[in-house]
């Protein structure tokens, strides 16, 4: 599939970004769009950190706290959460960081 | 001027593109994502060619196959907003202009409408306030999430029993909500969710209000049968009542049956705008299916096809004809 990518100076500059950026993707192994946004992270070449919230029960605790939301998925890039998988959205985030 | 303007990015819109690019027509693709409705199912075994694969797989092979056409314009993560008459050409066929939320224009010749269809909602009180907040229109997205709680599936067809399928290993106890006097879906599936001890079938029942503070608490339905009242006690609400097509676009451009479906000529696709075609589940086909979307769209595109070329005879006709007029005078 394809997703976007984004501007080369950012990928360029993404090891550094890594370093200052904290990335979790709230999932559940049978949700297509978790996957769709774990791809786009990959393809931009940003580490995230994945919280399988069907079996790990404080992550689902925390993702329902800090996003109010039951239902995945959930991303928080640093401390700002997004519900769902709005590639738009996040590749805007992800400039604003850049 | 496009030759054609693809709506839709499900099996339907990538089997369109697929032909029209190699029948070497100026086409640009239009849609918000790739493969379909069945981008969420976890597993599609009746996709011909292949024994299984998820939607997501699915999705993506339909999106390799379309990229790998040759001059093919895509434009994803976009949506029509409509789609008008513009001026014709010399010879009298009609153009269109198809405009996108983007702000996007597309003059055309033709336009193959595939924008398939989209899950109804139920449309009570609560249920806008409470969407991700308990409210949910993909069981095999979030069952997982609510673990040990009251749940509802709303609706007795296939995808509502599936829901409930979905549930079992999660929820502590499963309400299936029906409106009519029976379910429908398959036997089979019937039978698996009727069987399970966690299940309980309420038939006759109304939906009327999802209730809730922050989140989800509750649902209140009518009894049919009795005119009563009830209310039950929840963790969250699965909305599976099926289906509404997404012609909103062509809406008083084409003719749309009672269901917003368009009505097709089921030999090739055209509908009743000269210049129009449609595919798959945005139309008037009585079986809603992958395999028969995609098929659809081929008939539609060969059809349209030999409607390009007779208007382009139709064009260097009406130019031959002037020119000679212009001799004789």
């Amino acid at each position: 599939m394809h997703f976007g990518i984004l501007h080369p100076q950012l990928i360029k500059q993404s090891p550094i970004l890594n370093y200052y950026m904290s990335v979790k993707i709230y999932t559940t192994p049978s949700c297509v769009y978790c996957k769709m946004a774990k791809e786009f992270f990959k393809k931009n070449n940003i580490e995230y950190q994945e919280l399988n919230v069907a079996l790990d029960e404080k992550a689902r605790e925390d993702m329902i706290q800090r996003s109010h939301q039951l239902g995945v998925p959930v991303i928080e890039i640093n401390d700002q959460v997004f519900v769902g998988f709005n590639r738009l959205e996040i590749e805007k985030a992800l400039k604003g960081l850049a | 001027m496009y030759d054609l303007v693809i709506i839709g990015g499900g099996p339907a819109g990538v089997a369109a593109g697929v032909y029209a690019a190699r029948k070497k027509l100026k086409i640009v693709l239009i849609a918000e994502s790739f493969g379909g409705q069945s981008l969420v199912s976890d597993d599609v075994q009746n996709w011909i060619g292949t024994v299984s694969l998820s939607g997501f797989d699915l999705a993506k092979k339909l999106e390799d196959h379309l990229r790998a056409q040759e001059d093919i314009e895509i434009i994803d993560t976009d949506l029509v907003s409509k789609v008008e008459k513009i001026k014709p050409d010399v010879s009298g066929a009609a153009h269109f202009r198809v405009t996108t939320k983007g702000g996007k224009t597309f003059d055309t010749k033709t336009v193959l409408v595939a924008s398939g269809s989209r899950r109804r909602k139920l449309g009570v009180p609560g249920e806008k306030k409470f969407e991700g907040k308990g409210v949910v229109y993909c069981s095999t997205c979030d069952a997982p999430i609510f673990k040990d709680k009251v749940v509802a599936v709303v609706g007795g067809g296939n995808s509502g029993l599936e829901a409930v399928v979905d549930l079992f290993p999660y929820a502590s106890k499963i309400y299936l909500l029906h409106r009519r006097d029976e379910l429908k879906g398959d036997p089979t599936t019937q039978e698996e969710v009727t069987s399970n001890p966690k299940t309980e079938v309420i038939l006759n029942a109304e939906t009327q209000e999802i209730l809730g503070d922050k989140t989800v608490q509750g649902l209140r339905y009518k009894d049919k049968k009795t005119g009563e009242m009830k209310e039950l006690d929840l963790g969250g609400v699965f909305v599976e009542v099926g289906s509404v097509p997404n012609g909103e676009i062509v809406k008083g451009l084409v003719d749309l049956n009672k269901f917003g479906e368009i009505i097709v000529n089921h030999k090739t696709q055209a509908t009743s705008e000269t210049g129009i075609w449609a595919a798959g589940d945005i139309t008037d086909v009585l079986y809603k299916q992958n395999n028969i979307s995609a098929g659809d769209a081929v008939k539609a595109v060969l059809n349209l096809y030999d409607y390009l070329r007779s208007i382009e005879r139709k064009v260097s006709d009406t130019a031959l004809a002037h020119e000679e007029s212009a001799l004789k005078t």
